[in-house]
């Protein structure tokens, strides 16, 4: 049940009041008549309040830096002089000490020069009721209370957002080191199995040159493994950067998939293109496209048993050129459909015996749905289970 | 053929030179490799003298700028993330003292900074590098417009 208005209101109040309570009042009056006055209003709507009286400036000061206090009734005049300059001490050295300015009757050009120094609140001395005073400065405790903590919390949130930004620096070198540590050694395991394919280091056979094949296509994929994790990275900093250039994505498309072709045909797997002859000139970044294409395939051949087909093609409709990867695979279940391309996502064990998780670190199309974001279009995936996926995404054609 | 007589800094004799198909005569050519990390600076010796340059091997920016100081290569293929002196620095220096010095950044670092300013002095290969890329990139470089001395073209 939702508390009705009436109760919220009881509710606030009662806390506002009882915050309140047993606060410190200083009075800053030099007439001693006012200050009995003023303390005996205020006592008389709390009795709690602890009153503290002063009748200069000197003797404010001295009580100020000896307590502390909720609140200050400053008369405008000290004496001959006025009270500016204490109300200036104030507001500078006690941020969050509420000062209400008392000013004769008809003073009002006073009283708005000392709202202006800072004042919280002002009231007109001789015919201020108790009700008056009460209200004047339990509003302007209340102000400077609220005030003071939004100032303590944003202050807490700067700090913490201090520490987020050097962790995510730190994060970000750490990224930065680990690719760089881990590409040498990938440089130098590929560097040898070439020497050693190429026969640089000694005569070998076929056989040999075949396993030293597999051994480089493994440095390839360990690298392409080591830069996803990379880009992810630069991703969540938003430092991934596009290089855009004036691209033919007919040909982007075709170099993937002769990139690819091997990898298909080591299982048994039809690639063809359709619709790829014609120039299609956009905007883009043609590594990160490539790199999306090459996912794309290499999901969709991970995803399908041997013997199957893969098509890619692209269609222009409107502004938008639309690229279709589409095979007739496993398909992916409705429920998996909406989670695959979120961050660290992997399929889940299939209980019809074929393959579900193929290994990767779950990032390709987190990453793929990014990169084609970035360039202001769309990733998307239409499956069907036992009939396979077809994974589009949209790019804006050049103007 | 020719015998290199190289051996790098770990004592390995990797000199077997032979000039198998080559297009570019190589001979005379000479590469200074700098790299801090032995295995690759091991295998691209083996690669560089293998395709016929004369290599020298350092491991770190300093000996780099010293020992180019005292070969004169045509070449130098430079890591960029070496302790002490960094590779673009070496670069500075090497080309100050022997402008006609042509430049190659290797790097694991791909940023659009490090290319752009690579590229602003030489050339630039990513690791890790394809060997066949790397030797036309070389190759590139050695017959750009302001060396060439010593370089011939056989049909």
């Amino acid at each position: 049940m939702r508390p009705s208005a009436e109760t919220r209101q009881e509710l606030d109040l009662q806390t506002v009041h009882n915050a309140l309570r047993d606060s410190s009042i200083l009075i800053v009056d030099d007439e001693l008549a006012d200050r009995k006055v003023l303390a005996a209003k205020l006592k008389s709507t709390d009795e709690t309040r602890r009153i503290v009286s002063v009748d200069s400036e000197c003797g404010a000061r001295k009580a100020l830096a000896s307590q502390s206090f909720d609140c200050v009734l400053l008369d405008y005049h000290l004496g001959a002089k006025s009270s500016e300059a204490l109300l200036a001490y104030i507001c500078e050295n006690y941020p969050f000490l509420p000062v209400v300015s008392l000013s004769g009757a008809g003073d009002e050009t006073k009283a708005v020069s000392a709202l202006k120094l800072g004042a919280a609140d002002y009231l007109p001395k001789g015919n201020a009721s108790e009700h008056a005073l009460d209200r004047a400065v339990s509003n302007a405790m209340t102000k400077f209370r609220l005030a003071s903590s939004l100032e303590k919390e944003r202050q807490e949130l700067i700090a913490v957002n201090k520490v987020l930004l050097r962790q995510q620096r730190e994060i970000q070198s750490f990224y930065h080191t680990v690719s760089h540590e881990l590409k040498t050694p990938i440089t130098a395991i590929r560097e040898f199995s070439s020497l050693l394919r190429d026969g640089i280091l000694g005569d070998i056979n076929d056989s040999q040159v075949d396993a030293l094949e597999t051994s480089i296509g493994c440095c390839d994929r360990l690298n392409r493994l080591v830069n996803d994790l990379f880009d992810t990275a630069r991703l969540e900093t938003g430092k991934l950067q596009l290089n855009l250039e004036t691209i033919d994505l007919a040909r982007v498309i075709s170099q993937e998939a002769t990139i690819m072709s091997p990898l298909a045909q080591h299982k048994s797997i039809t690639l063809s293109l359709a619709d790829c002859d014609n120039r299609i000139d956009l905007i883009a970044d043609p590594v990160r496209i490539g790199q999306v294409l090459a996912n794309l395939i290499n999901n969709a051949i991970k995803y399908t048993p041997s013997g199957g087909n893969i098509e890619v093609r692209a269609r222009v409709t409107g502004d938008n050129v639309c690229v279709d990867v589409e095979d007739n695979g496993y398909g992916v279940s409705e429920e998996n459909a909406e989670l695959i391309f979120e961050r660290m996502y992997q399929c889940g064990t299939e209980p019809t015996g074929e393959p579900s998780s193929q290994g990767g670190m779950g990032i390709g199309l987190f990453l793929c749905q990014q990169i084609i974001k970035l360039h202001g279009g769309q990733l998307s995936l239409r499956s069907e289970r036992g009939l396979g996926s077809v994974f589009s995404f949209t790019l804006p054609l050049a103007a | 053929m020719k015998e290199s007589g190289m051996r790098d800094e770990f004592g390995k004799n990797w000199g077997r030179l032979e000039m198998v198909n080559s297009k570019v005569n190589t001979d005379g050519l000479s590469v200074l490799v700098a790299d801090d990390d032995w295995p690759i600076l091991r295998a691209l010796n083996a690669r560089l003298t293998h395709a016929g340059f004369r290599v020298s091997t350092v491991s770190d920016g300093l000996n780099a700028v010293v020992s180019a100081m005292d070969t004169q290569p045509d070449i130098a293929v430079l890591d960029i993330n070496m302790p002490g002196l960094d590779g673009f620095s070496v670069a500075e220096r090497i080309v100050e003292d022997n402008p006609e010095c042509q430049i190659l950044f290797l790097s694991a670092n791909k940023s659009q900074e490090v290319r752009h300013k690579a590229s602003s002095v030489g050339l630039f290969v990513e690791k890790p590098f394809d060997s066949k890329d790397l030797t036309e990139k070389i190759l590139e470089a050695a017959l750009s417009p302001n060396t060439g001395q010593g370089v011939s073209s056989e049909a």
